[in-house]
């Protein structure tokens, strides 16, 4: 049996992840205690994809990383690069997908805590960044991690915009998803079967790790037992 | 979880009033509903058509005109591949009539008794052919072409899954040009997705049956597949076992192959049955 579809959309959806973390986690900390005009139109901009049935969302994205798409035709001229039919476009379909799970978990973690413990930190003359680290992002730590991993797990299940962006190319373009998609369409339920197994195994894993990890928190911050 | 979180937040900021009139909307629709289709019910034969999605837009327009001739039938569609509507039959959805791309899956359902074998019928046929994008139409112009320096993407339907696909490798391997250009194909779930990859420019050539580049505007036929390279496209269609509309369902497959159903095939691209 063939498992590169395994290898493929782990390499996805571990790529996908780490680039919602590295956009979703500034954006989250700047937005969460701000309020500006139109703050609520650019959230529901965010919020979007998930509401769109992905096979949309894979539209707009094959209309605009296309060819001959606004973004597509300059990154063509100016690199030489295409992004539709290649395991890029798959990674940029599972950002667009699980960004509005990312920036929803940390925004309410960033909201979560009270502010003035990082107010009496400056107070006490600690610098933006040591505050940050030292402060904010251990307080916020259980709902980012809770972002992140929402945002694996909807990554590697991610199909409609994935097929469109990046198309079926077998050991090049097949992850999960679409392998069970058109083993399921070819009738060959073993193959089927076997991935949706995997897919089962890895998800729940995923979820269960993170209500786990959760609760066990919860408790030894409500006990007082806080373990490092 | 903090998702669950907001979500609360939001409903719990939206004014009491709006979401009360909302539910009241939402429930009188739902009561509304409810009792247009029991009044249907009690008038009319209804019966369901499993149709394969290449034959989505010529059996809207067929089934309108039969229940225009016949106005106490109401005929419910459901489009698919005709893989996924085999298995869908199997799986004993409420289904009347069966119309398949291809024989590969009547064949299926007949070994297994789904279907009521003397009512199949062949309906239709179809032409393959190669399309390009009308803009960039000057890079290739016939399957001579085809080559790894002419194309970048060569699109079309999956081979095992989709029909139209099957017979495009069927194609492409007729005229020695399969090995050449395997590493150029992106496979689509069905052709409407073929057609999207060449209408945005993304791939140079799709494969496609005549019928459904005559619904693309953007899209020139730039080759026609010899029927000699491929097995021959037939579109049949039969009715499904064990079903109450049975007769209903038959009257129907007999429309389908009448002269005014085969001249509305034609004007949609289809080959008339002889």
């Amino acid at each position: 049996m063939n498992f590169s579809p395994l290898w493929l959309s782990l390499k996805v959806a571990g790529t996908a992840t780490f680039i919602v973390l590295i956009i979703g986690l500034p954006l989250a900390r700047w937005m969460a205690r701000r309020q500006f005009y139109g703050k609520t139109v650019v959230e529901s901009i965010i919020m979007l994809p998930m509401v769109l049935p992905p096979t949309v969302v894979g539209f707009a994205l094959l209309y605009l990383f296309g060819k001959n798409g606004w973004i597509g035709s300059w990154l063509w001229e100016t690199f030489g690069f295409q992004i539709v039919f290649t395991w890029i476009g798959a990674v940029l379909a599972a950002i667009v997908v699980s960004f509005p799970l990312m920036y929803q978990s940390t925004v309410a973690a960033f909201q979560k805590y009270d502010v003035n413990v990082e107010h009496a930190a400056y107070t006490m003359g600690a610098s933006r960044w040591k505050v940050f680290w030292t402060l904010s992002m251990p307080l916020a730590w259980p709902g980012l991690l809770a972002g992140l991993i929402l945002s694996f797990a909807r990554s590697l299940g991610e199909f409609g915009a994935t097929l469109m962006i990046a198309g079926y190319i077998p050991n090049k373009t097949d992850t999960i998803p679409l392998t069970i998609y058109f083993a399921v369409e070819a009738g060959d339920k073993e193959t089927a079967t076997i991935w949706v197994l995997i897919i089962l195994t890895l998800g729940f894993s995923a979820v269960f790790w993170l209500n786990w990890w959760s609760k066990r928190n919860v408790f030894a911050f409500t006990t007082g037992k806080k373990d490092t | 979880m903090a998702v669950v979180n907001t979500l609360n937040n939001i409903i719990n900021k939206a004014k009491a009033r709006t979401a009360r009139i909302m539910i009241f909307m939402l429930c009188s629709m739902l009561i509304l509903t409810s009792c247009q289709t029991t009044d249907e019910i009690s008038e009319n034969t209804e019966f369901t058509v499993s149709v394969a999605s290449s034959m989505s837009n010529v059996m809207e327009d067929i089934v309108k005109q039969y229940e225009q001739t016949y106005d106490d039938v109401k005929i419910t569609l459901n489009y698919g591949g005709s893989g996924k509507l085999a298995q869908q039959i199997t799986q004993g959805a409420p289904v009347d009539v069966f119309v398949s791309a291809n024989t590969y899956w009547m064949d299926k359902l007949h070994e297994d008794d789904f279907i009521i074998s003397n009512t199949q019928k062949t309906i239709a046929g179809n032409t393959l052919v190669m399309v390009v994008n009308k803009n960039t139409q000057d890079n290739i112009s016939s399957f001579d072409e085809l080559s790894v320096d002419n194309v970048q993407h060569i699109a079309l339907g999956d081979p095992e899954t989709v029909p139209a696909g099957k017979y495009a490798k069927e194609v492409l391997q007729s005229i020695q040009k399969w090995n050449d250009v395997a590493s150029l194909i992106v496979l689509a779930k069905d052709v409407r997705q073929v057609l999207t990859y060449v209408e945005s420019g993304n791939v140079d050539v799709g494969f496609v049956y005549v019928s459904d580049a005559m619904t693309s505007e953007e899209v020139q036929i730039v080759g026609q597949a010899d029927s000699a390279w491929h097995s021959p496209i037939m579109y049949t269609a039969a009715a499904v076992a064990n079903r109450n509309e049975s007769e209903a369902a038959e009257a129907f497959i007999q429309y389908l192959i009448s002269d005014q159903a085969q001249s509305i095939f034609d004007d949609y691209g289809f080959e008339m049955i002889e």
